[in-house]
């Protein structure tokens, strides 16, 4: 007998030591997107790529499976404004011969394959409402508030396994709530829509036209259409748009072009502004109700105010072309440049308009900047450089220096491994910065008050930190069967789930849904 | 072919203002745009060769349309009117026809007439509610000028207006004029006289003028009634009748022939033609502002001949003029105390004040050759704008030298700005209060801003070059507050700036052009 | 002690009592099945016995283990993933066989089965406990039929108390769909069906 025992565990196989892998299996898409995990009231919503399937996690580790059926998903999940709703594009395949046999997509001959395209809005970890779109469209764009999402098809989209004919000149608006959809037809390449802030009308983009829709009639229809060019030969693109505070005007700015489009929204009319070049960014500041634009190539600031959108000009050190809005001041940074401006814009006791710029001078030129949520620090995460060679973490003192001005400190760090994102948090009044790094399984938080630091420790190398609504934090891990972490920095506890990453790794194969 | 707002062909017209004073002032030339200044003009030694006839302003009939707040611009390659709030910038476009060339406002600021030229047509639009009534008028007509009052449009086949190398398309007849009545839309299409040049009007009558006759049309008969009245005896070459100046009573017809001697009368009421002497080659011819009389410019005889308008037919009364200068034209300002002498024919770089009270004549100096002059409506100020070809005594090392000139002069003292000038005079005009005038220049994207007050230029830049300029008409003098002044400026798309004065701001709007790609549901 | 228990009681029928171990293999064409392996097959290991009840027939039981893995690439060629499945088959049945002579045995046999699937799933193989590692079983049941031939030397051939045998069947194979939780479901096995071994024959 003792000499079974041995010939009996051998053949019984071992634990995790010695799995068999006598072959390669290649999957085209990772099994879960570890860096797009949408965080909800309900959890954080993670999808499976190669299993073309939702899942929700929740922050007491456990998780679970969204049914969506049958079919692929599209694109990634979309997140509403308001955390409530996610929205998902899915396509289901099905055989048109009339055979009840056939489960996968190759038994059925190729010219009865045909498809069907849904929306899916997700609530509370199940599909809320299903919408059939009769167009393949892939991307969505949502009013502030949750209650309205446009389907579009977005620009660049190959179109090569869409069935039938596609129609480029419509959208699609839904109502969330009643899950009725309505199809708007807009000019060619829908490329963006924005709402008012009351969600009464959108405007939309296309190409050499905007559209106005009216949101307040029994169903959504164009209001108003703007051409914006005479010429059919002159193709304008807009790029970037922002509505005024007021929602009565719309500012856009255009490819390739110095111009910025005015359009009056309430007396139809459109102006254009000439600007110092095309621009790389623009945001409304809506504390001076102006909107702010920087020029990637120049080293200046564009400011329209919005009563005659006339344009001032601010000359800076060097160019930038991202804006970080805060309440009444914007941070202006570019990742060519180690300069990053603190550009506020004031308005004295008689009407004269001021304009303060506060450079800070980083050691290395930033990858990201996060403004803290109560404004008085930024951080910036920075490419090797002049710390030590190492990846960096720089502090930007955003404060009153309590003489009317402005203070500039910046205090360095060298961080282990590549910032990967930050997050904040407050203890107490102290603000936190929660700061990933590349291949450090930890994450590392940093009292912007006292400076004081702790690590609050992984089970793996992180890949991406996001806030969650009730204030705690999930990061995600570099585990590819999927792992994730659920933080409270006030009390630093974690909590992680684990697996969800391989559901349904056997069912990849294309399936074909019944025909209805 | 893209239309720019180069926009030569787009007609701004004028905004009419009630102010007799200001009328006589724009049809002396205080509003338009630089004529086009013939370089063979001869320095007036020469005896072998006479000067030519003097020169105005009159192809600045395309001028800009305004009233008292809105301005009116056409879109010819959109067949549309983009109105401006000036004081809101609330910009609206209406389609009126194709190619719209001409703009005219009535000068109660009610109503812009527009005239469609390859409709063949004229719409009426509400300045207020843009609602608009089209009148079909005769084909191929270029020209539209509005009555005074308002009340009748008449366009006629103005060959000065025919662009060059223009071929005839189809059949035309050369001696039509269509009357459009204004407020009720009413066309009434007349024969006159061949290839007429010019409508002046009185109280209830148009003069349409032609070389060979005058066309009488009483605009108070339905329909409208015409008489023809020849004023030529030569029936196979007439003589060019260059201006035609009414009584203000309606009871006579001066006009001014080229080359004649003698100055032809034609009685309104009885169709009686007489002539009377008048000066060796009479060159201008111009009302007093009390009309009562008429001033005649015999440039050869160098004397001014002064003809009683009550009484033509007594002997005129002449002025001789000063040795110093050829005068060849003369300006009267709207207080009626002073007349400004000059010519435009030769290159001197002088000109004359003329004492309507004392018959003085006072010959003054210029920087360079007159090319147009106009005396402000207040009567206070003389804009002068100069040839770029230089009077022979110009060294070479002047400054304004082959430069473009302009100068500014104050009436009451003679104190003058001279202001080199970096390109040619495109347009001009000035507010009516007579505080500001304004005037931009070929290929400079700049607008001048002439303060009378302090007798200085300011440069104010643009975003694009400029194409009109004008000026709206100040309604109360007394608010201290002066109307904006507007400059329309080259871009594909419309692009119209308003230049404050009072405060030296300026602001453009763009793109007004796409609002006629504007659907509203 | 088992083995001269039998030897003692039982040396007269004609099907054998014997104790053998074995190589195998069913068919396999699941999709799911593809994730661990390109064969449309599971090839296993294991052991049978035969209880002969009568001159012809015997009682049969067994265990067979198959295990098929796969490293899993995404995109890259960095491996990621390991994923294993592993089926421990155990069979009951019947055997009947007739004699050609004292070598040969022709046989047919008919067994009951039950499968038991394990799935593994290890983010970081070399680590031997991770947060990454995932394990999924579940149990189905099956059938299998078989016909071969032994080739059989008795004891009293070579003077020895025991004899040997080689036997080599082949036949069909069933087995029902196995629930392995989150990751799917998995049919392991249905299809052609074959067993080989070598036997001790009492």
């Amino acid at each position: 007998m003792p000499r079974t025992v041995p010939l009996l565990a051998l053949l019984a196989g071992c634990g995790w030591n010695n799995l068999p892998a006598q072959e390669n299996y290649y999957v085209d898409e990772p099994l879960w997107n570890s860096t797009g995990p949408i965080a909800t009231s309900d959890g954080v919503y993670v999808e499976l790529p190669a299993a073309d399937a939702l899942v929700l996690v929740r922050a007491d580790g456990t998780w679970s499976p969204v049914d969506v059926g049958v079919g692929t998903l599209d694109r990634a999940p979309s997140p509403s404004p308001d955390g409530a709703t996610i929205g998902s594009f899915i396509t289901r395949i099905w055989c048109a011969d009339g055979e009840v046999d056939h489960v996968y997509v190759e038994a059925c001959p190729e010219d009865e394959l045909e498809q069907d395209h849904d929306l899916l809005l997700i609530r509370d970890g199940a599909v809320g409402a299903t919408i059939a779109l009769d167009n393949p469209y892939n991307g969505l764009r949502w009013s502030a508030d949750g209650t309205w999402a446009v389907a579009l098809i977005e620009a660049g989209s190959r179109l090569n396994n869409a069935g039938g004919v596609v129609s480029l000149t419509t959208i699609l608006f839904v109502d969330v709530a009643s899950g009725s959809a309505t199809s708007v037809p807009v000019g060619f390449a829908a490329t963006d829509v924005l709402f008012d802030a009351d969600a009464s009308r959108a405007v939309v983009l296309s190409q050499s036209e905007v559209a106005v829709v009216d949101l307040t009639g029994g169903s959504p229809s164009v209001a108003i259409t703007y051409g914006l060019t005479l010429d059919a030969d002159d193709v304008v693109v807009p790029v970037g748009i922002e509505l005024t505070p007021d929602g009565d005007h719309a500012l856009i700015s255009v490819e390739g072009d110095d111009s910025l489009y005015i359009l009056d929204l309430v007396n139809p009319s459109v102006n254009i502004k000439a600007l110092s070049g095309a621009p790389s960014a623009m945001a409304v500041n809506l504390g001076e109700d102006r909107t702010i634009l920087v020029y990637g190539a120049d080293a200046r600031v564009d400011i329209v105010d919005h009563d005659g959108f006339d344009v001032d000009s601010v000359g800076l050190d060097e160019p930038m072309s991202h804006i970080l809005d805060a309440s009444d001041f914007s941070v202006l940074w570019s990742p060519d440049s180690r300069d990053v401006y603190r550009f506020q814009v004031t308005e004295g006791d008689e009407g004269a308009i001021a304009y303060s710029t506060t450079e800070y001078r980083l050691q290395s030129t930033p990858l990201s900047v996060y403004v803290s949520p109560d404004e008085q620090f930024a951080v910036a995460l920075t490419a090797p450089g002049a710390i030590g060679g190492r990846y960096g973490m720089e502090i930007l003192d955003l404060r009153s220096d309590g003489e009317g001005g402005w203070r500039d400190d910046v205090w360095p760090y060298a961080l282990e491994g590549r910032g990967l994102g930050v997050a904040f948090a407050l203890e107490g009044d102290a603000p936190q910065a929660l700061v990933l790094q590349q291949d450090q399984d930890y994450v590392y938080q940093f009292d912007l008050m006292s400076a004081a630091a702790t690590e609050l420790g992984l089970s793996a190398p992180p890949r991406a930190i996001g806030a969650m609504p009730d204030g705690g934090f999930f990061v995600t891990e570099d585990v590819n069967t999927g792992l994730m972490a659920f933080l409270d920095p006030s009390s630093d506890a974690v909590v992680e789930a684990a697996g969800f990453a391989t559901y349904d790794l056997l069912g990849q194969d294309l399936l074909l849904v019944e025909e209805d | 072919m893209r239309q720019s707002l180069t926009l030569t062909l787009v007609a701004l017209a004028v905004g009419c203002s009630s102010d007799a004073a200001f009328t006589e002032a724009y049809d002396s030339g205080s509003q338009g745009a630089a004529s086009d200044y013939e370089p063979s003009a001869s320095t007036g030694d020469d005896d072998e060769t006479p000067p030519p006839p003097e020169t105005e302003k009159d192809f600045y009939a395309l001028a800009p349309a305004q009233t008292d707040k809105f301005v009116f611009i056409a879109n010819p390659g959109r067949g549309t009117v983009t109105r401006v709030n000036v004081e809101t910038l609330a910009v609206d476009t209406t389609p009126v026809g194709n190619n719209p060339q001409i703009v005219l406002t009535t000068p109660d600021f009610a109503t812009a007439a527009v005239f469609n030229e390859d409709d063949d047509t004229v719409s009426l639009i509400d300045a207020d509610t843009l609602q608009t009534l089209t009148v079909a008028v005769r084909p191929d007509l270029k020209r539209m000028v509005m009555s005074p009052d308002g009340t009748w449009v008449a366009l006629w086949h103005d060959l000065s207006a025919v662009d060059d190398g223009e071929e005839p398309d189809g059949v035309i007849a050369f001696n039509e004029v269509s009357f459009v009545e204004v407020r009720t839309g009413r066309h009434e299409p007349l024969a006159v006289g061949n290839y007429p040049h010019g409508i002046e009007w009185t109280e209830g009558l148009a003069v349409v003028v032609s070389d060979e006759s005058l066309a009488l049309v009483d605009l108070d008969a339905e329909p409208l009634d015409r008489e023809l009245v020849p004023i030529s005896d030569d029936f196979v070459d007439p003589p060019a009748a260059e201006e035609v100046v009414l009584a203000p009573d309606a009871s006579y017809a001066f006009v001014r022939q080229f080359g004649a001697e003698d100055l032809t009368i034609v009685d309104l009421e009885s169709r009686v033609v007489s002539r009377v002497p008048a000066g060796a080659n009479p060159t201008d011819l111009d009302l007093t502002v009390d009309g009562r009389t008429a001033v005649l410019v015999a440039r050869d005889a160098n004397e001014l001949w002064l003809y009683d308008v009550a009484d033509p037919f007594a002997d005129a009364r002449t002025v001789p003029l000063s040795d110093d200068l050829v005068t060849g034209s003369v300006v009267l300002d709207p207080t009626g105390k002073t007349g400004i002498l000059y010519s435009t024919a030769v290159l001197q770089a002088v000109y004359a004040v003329w004492d309507l009270e004392t018959d003085t004549i006072t010959p003054r100096s210029l920087v360079k050759p007159v090319q147009s002059l106009s005396v402000g409506p207040t009567g206070d100020s003389l804009l002068v704008f100069h040839t770029v070809d230089n009077q022979p005594e110009l060294p070479t090392s002047d400054t304004f030298y082959d430069a473009s000139a302009l100068t500014m002069i104050d009436l009451s003292d003679f104190g003058k700005t001279d202001v080199y000038m970096p390109s040619t005079l495109k347009g001009w005009t000035t507010a009516s209060n007579g505080e500001y005038s304004y005037f931009i220049m070929e290929g400079q994207p700049m607008l001048g801003v002439l303060d009378w007050g302090r007798l200085m230029v300011e440069e104010v830049s643009l975003s694009s070059t400029p194409v009109f300029v004008g000026a709206l008409p100040d309604l109360d003098e007394t608010d201290g507050d002066d109307p904006p002044a507007w400059v329309s400026q080259e871009h594909e798309l419309g692009r119209i700036s308003f230049y404050d004065a009072d405060s030296a701001a300026l602001t453009t709007i763009t793109g007004f052009e796409l609002n006629s790609e504007i659907e509203v549901q | 002690m088992l083995t001269t228990l039998l030897l003692t009681t039982v040396s007269a029928w004609a099907v054998d009592h014997e104790v053998s171990g074995e190589l195998g293999t069913l068919r396999n064409t699941d999709r799911a099945y593809d994730v661990y392996t390109s064969l449309n097959a599971m090839p296993s290991r294991g052991l049978g016995g035969t209880l002969a009840l009568h001159e012809r027939v015997g009682v049969t039981g067994g265990w067979h283990r198959s295990s098929r893995g796969s490293e899993l690439y995404f995109g890259d060629d960095s491996p990621a993933v390991v994923a294993a499945f592993y089926t421990d088959t155990f069979d009951l049945g019947v055997k009947a066989d007739v004699a050609l002579g004292d070598m040969l045995r022709p046989y047919v046999q008919a067994s009951g089965l039950l499968v038991r699937g394990v799935s593994r799933v290890d983010d970081d193989p070399s680590d031997p406990v991770s947060v990454g590692q995932i394990k999924e079983a579940g149990l189905t049941g099956g059938a299998l039929g078989l016909a071969g031939l032994t080739l059989r030397i008795s004891g009293d051939r070579i003077n020895l108390p025991l004899g040997f045998s080689v036997h080599a069947g082949l036949g069909y194979g069933y087995v029902g769909r196995v629930d392995l939780g989150d990751l799917g479901t998995i049919k392991p096995g249905g299809g052609f069906a074959s067993r080989a071994g070598l036997s001790l024959i009492f």
